[in-house]
């Protein structure tokens, strides 16, 4: 199986060498249909989004995390966050079991 | 507010019936909530440092791969870097906790990540290839350990809910409403007797 990387260009180019291939779409719209995209594909078992893109959708990229089918979807740090899934996971777990990581 | 069907003993069978087997599916819920939050605190303990390590690397690579690009250029990377694509092998498979598909996940990288030729490489580009080597290593790990309590924790709030649900709505209820149904048929019987008490005196007189 694959991993898919959407990101800006800098991790694309670095990504790349390791055999990651992705897109870098800007618009909040576009990176959704990208997302659509990746998932449709056969054989994709990861995709990864760096955070400064996630972040761009909002509320809405919560609906690709809850999926639970293959393939599984979730951020990594970039430049700018060094945070990836982590904040979001910290704030869910504190909010609704009251775990503290 | 609690349903009130006719007071007769078949409404009371059922009802009873019912509570039996919603407090059954409460214990059962229980148990698998249980099961899921110990499951979920073995992963949860070691997810900092995960995270550390896929941080860490990914910076690392970051550091040293912008000079590398910046010197290079995207065309000038491009042709040292095509020479080997390298391949990633991705093994995911599923397993399953109490009915929840987890991930697992190994990454592999069949070809070598490390010097693409002797041509143009850069010093600089040399330590972004091995420390990508390490991303690659935590990326999988990050990957299964992030999905994996993520999954779990929507798992065990979704049975919270519902144990609330049984706990505080449904058994109650039902209790309400058999208590009820017994003291309206205790009230009938009383009156019956009544009923008959009198007839039998006035019979006799």
């Amino acid at each position: 199986m694959k991993i898919r990387l959407l990101g800006d260009r800098l991790s694309l180019e670095l990504f790349k060498m390791a055999g990651i291939s992705g897109k870098s779409p800007v618009e909040p719209a576009d990176i959704e249909r990208v997302i659509e995209e990746f998932l449709a594909e056969p054989d994709v078992g990861v995709v990864l989004i760096t955070n400064s893109r996630a972040k761009k959708l909002g509320t809405s990229f919560r609906k690709y995390m809850e999926r639970r089918k293959l393939p599984l979807v979730l951020r990594i740090p970039d430049r700018h966050e060094s945070e990836g899934q982590g904040e979001e996971l910290r704030e869910y777990l504190q909010k609704t079991l009251g775990i503290r990581l | 507010m609690a349903k009130r069907p006719a007071p007769t003993k078949a409404n009371l069978f059922s009802t009873q019936t019912q509570l039996k087997f919603a407090s059954d599916g409460r214990d059962l819920l229980q148990q698998k909530r249980d099961v899921l939050v110990m499951e979920l605190m073995s992963v949860v303990s070691g997810f900092s440092e995960v995270e550390e390590g896929l941080q860490g690397s990914l910076t690392k690579a970051r550091n040293s791969f912008l000079p590398a690009y910046i010197a290079m250029g995207k065309e000038g990377l491009q042709r040292t870097v095509s020479s080997h694509q390298p391949d990633l092998e991705l093994e995911m498979e599923q397993h399953n906790v109490m009915g929840i598909a987890l991930p697992r996940i190994r990454v592999s990288v069949v070809a070598d990540l490390s010097p693409a030729g002797l041509v143009a490489s850069s010093g600089a580009l040399d330590s972004t290839l091995k420390e990508l080597q390490n991303v690659l290593a935590h990326i999988g790990e990050y990957v299964e350990v992030v999905s994996t309590i993520w999954r779990l924790a929507i798992e065990i709030e979704k049975t919270q809910k519902r144990i609330n649900a049984l706990e505080n709505v449904f058994i109650p209820e039902s209790e309400e409403t058999i208590s009820w149904i017994k003291s309206v048929m205790e009230e009938n019987d009383r009156e019956d007797l009544f009923r008959r008490k009198l007839l039998k005196n006035r019979s006799a007189s």
